[in-house]
């Protein structure tokens, strides 16, 4: 298969108080192929933001390697070259904190382009307009300040910035959790076409299901700083394996009955995601796991592959119909 | 069709705020009615005014805010004619409230049996000396009732010490410490992960339920209101809209806003979503004269743009403020 990025037992830890480990992310294996999509879901404090910062090179990882096109990257981004820098790029979640307030969209456009792509000052209004329109903003907006242009369209020039830099995977950190629904299709909307026209990459993070539905190609859930499911979308929604992902998928308020009947029987939620500080024994998700065995508090399972491509860490599917695999998701 | 166990109503109420250079005209006709345990849902973006409407019911606007007109009638009694003696009677046994953000809403410097005590003895009056005793076992009782495991620990700790979840459990416990009448519940599951958010809207469920609690639960999300909620409003720009029952307004969306707003939502179906409704919220400072929505309507006449749609009846409990529904 065509991966682009690919991610091997990674691991981030966090040192706090005295000789405890905060294990945000705890031996992740990820592959992003070539013009997909590949969404990773989790519940706040399962460490998919950590991983993200982790490939951009925003964290030197504890362990596990990081690989584009083939090729072992530097664990922090000052160490990596400046081809790989641009290659991979990132769109973070609150636009207004990560564009600088006091720069013109124009100049927080203009850096990366001088950078990245040479860009002489003769040509950069030029660009800088280009990229505006790329987007879908009208170029008259590059003398702006973030804080006068709307929520969506700020997002729009943040993602502008990334694609300054000509990227190949673009890593979405809840591009659009802190907008409204009306402005979430808009900015979604664009994101898809951009993909398309330049074949991009992503990397789709965010905690909302209904969303991963209709953006993902493949989707990737997260627990505790552990994949607990990958699959196709359309398999994961149809057949969820893993407890965790059909208490998620029972939890999701709907909008429409047609909705309603695909979510999995009510599984009423309980308890809350343990802290990463104090990782229960075995299995991470089994105290709060409605068909928890006796094993899966002594053994933490395996991820085990149940189908072609429908991959899952539980123990309910590790010795009936599904083989245990060493390596990583192919 | 006013029925006598209308426990909360607001009719026509508009609030300006001034800010430098003139005044803000947020609310702008905002009706909503609640009865005797009934659970009912506004809904809206941000930005339309959803707060304003619960912070203008607990009378807790901030100083530059200007009631222009309207009321709010508790039993029948319009508590922004009331004295201040009937306010705070109102807040006491009549309506609690709890807010989005749990960690904000409990102050750090106290552990959660003083926050809860002193929220009891606002609400049962009680000054100087009081009973102690009688006072722990009743928040107790109270966080027991929330699903908070072991109070007796939970009473000796610091909001910092429990998740986010658990906090807003103790808030709505608070709420819940003396028996009121009506919950206003800004967002309460919004800065919550889904699985969490369920619980919370399980148990404000279960409360009204149980106790015939009236709740006001205010949201943006469309999901949470169909799921929780017997009749909804949808506001926009501090206006709203659009009434009725939660399941009528969901197949049968009358205003042009909500029928545009349901289709903006991600489905489970992956059926895709509508590229978003163009345009954004009308600026308060200089509001359209006629109908609010009209600048982003795809519907939108001349009449639209010149006189405010009033709220008129659809049938079937459903009212809807649009110049469109009027043939």
């Amino acid at each position: 298969m065509d991966d682009v990025l690919k991610v091997t037992g990674l691991k981030k830890y966090f040192p706090v108080g005295k000789n405890m480990l905060l294990r945000a992310v705890d031996g992740v294996d990820l592959s992003v192929r070539r013009g997909e999509t590949l969404g990773l879901v989790g519940e706040s404090g399962s460490g998919k933001s950590t991983v993200a910062y982790t490939i951009v090179g925003m964290y030197q990882p504890t362990a596990g390697t990081i690989e584009l096109e083939g090729k072992s990257l530097a664990g922090t981004a000052v160490k990596r070259t400046l081809a790989q820098k641009g290659t991979i790029q990132i769109v973070f979640q609150d636009p207004g904190s990560s564009l600088n307030p006091r720069r013109t969209i124009a100049q927080s456009l203009g850096l990366p382009l001088r950078l990245h792509r040479k860009v002489s000052s003769r040509d950069l209004p030029g660009k800088v307009a280009e990229l505006l329109t790329l987007v879908g903003l009208p170029p008259e907006y590059k003398d702006r300040n973030p804080h006068s242009v709307g929520g969506g369209e700020r997002q729009l020039v943040a993602v502008a910035r990334a694609l300054a830099a000509n990227p190949t995977v673009m890593v979405l950190d809840e591009p659009t959790s802190a907008l409204d629904v009306s402005i979430q299709a808009k900015v979604i909307t664009r994101l898809a076409e951009l993909q398309s026209r330049l074949g991009l990459s992503y990397l789709f993070i965010t905690h909302d299901l209904s969303l991963m539905r209709n953006v993902a190609d493949r989707v990737a859930i997260m627990y505790l700083g552990k994949v607990s499911e990958l699959a196709p979308t359309a398999d994961f929604f149809r057949d969820p394996l893993h407890p965790y992902t059909r208490m998620l998928l029972s939890a999701i308020p709907v909008v429409t009955a047609a909705e309603e009947e695909l979510k999995p029987r009510k599984i009423l939620s309980r308890g809350e995601i343990p802290s990463p500080v104090n990782v229960p024994p075995g299995c991470s998700f089994g105290p709060r796991c409605p068909e928890a065995m006796p094993v899966c508090s002594k053994v933490d399972p395996e991820m085990v592959q149940v189908s072609d491509t429908h991959w899952a860490r539980c123990h309910l599917h590790g010795t009936a119909g599904g083989r245990a695999a060493p390596s990583l998701p192919a | 069709m006013m029925t006598d166990d209308t426990v909360l109503e607001v009719s026509d109420l508009q609030v300006s705020f001034r800010v430098y250079g003139g005044k803000l005209r947020v609310l702008d006709g905002v009706n909503l009615r609640v009865a005797k345990g009934q659970r009912v849902g506004l809904v809206g973006e941000a930005g339309c005014g959803k707060t304003t409407t619960l912070k203008t019911i607990m009378g807790i606007l901030p100083s530059q805010a200007v009631i222009e007109g309207g009321q709010v009638l508790f039993r029948g009694r319009d508590l922004l004619k009331a004295g201040p003696a009937e306010v705070q009677s109102f807040r006491r046994t009549g309506a609690a409230m709890i807010f989005q953000d749990p960690t904000a809403a409990l102050n750090p410097v106290f552990t959660v049996g003083d926050l809860l005590g002193v929220g009891l003895r606002y609400a049962t009056e009680s000054r100087g000396k009081t009973d102690k005793a009688a006072l722990d076992k009743r928040c107790k009782e109270a966080l027991a009732e929330v699903s908070l495991p072991d109070p007796d620990r939970i009473m000796k700790t610091y909001p910092f010490q429990l998740s986010g979840g658990m906090r807003q459990r103790v808030c709505i416990a608070s709420a819940m410490t003396a028996a009121r009448e009506v919950l206003l519940a800004d967002e309460p599951g919004t800065s919550l992960d889904v699985t969490i958010q369920d619980q919370i809207l399980r148990l404000i469920t279960g409360l009204s339920e149980t106790k015939g609690l009236a709740v006001v639960l205010v949201t943006h999300s469309l999901g949470v209101v169909r799921e929780v909620t017997e009749y909804v409003y949808v506001m926009y720009a501090g206006v709203v809209i659009e009434g009725g029952p939660t399941a009528e307004v969901f197949s049968r969306p009358l205003h042009p806003y909500t029928a545009a707003l349901m289709e903006c939502v991600p489905r489970l179906t992956g059926q895709g979503f509508a590229e978003g409704i163009p345009g954004r919220l009308p600026d308060y400072r200089n509001p359209p004269r006629g109908c609010r929505f009209s600048p982003r309507c795809p519907h939108s006449t001349k009449t639209c743009e010149e006189a405010k749609p009033p709220l008129r009846d659809a049938g079937g409990r459903h009212t809807v403020a649009c110049h469109l529904e009027a043939r």
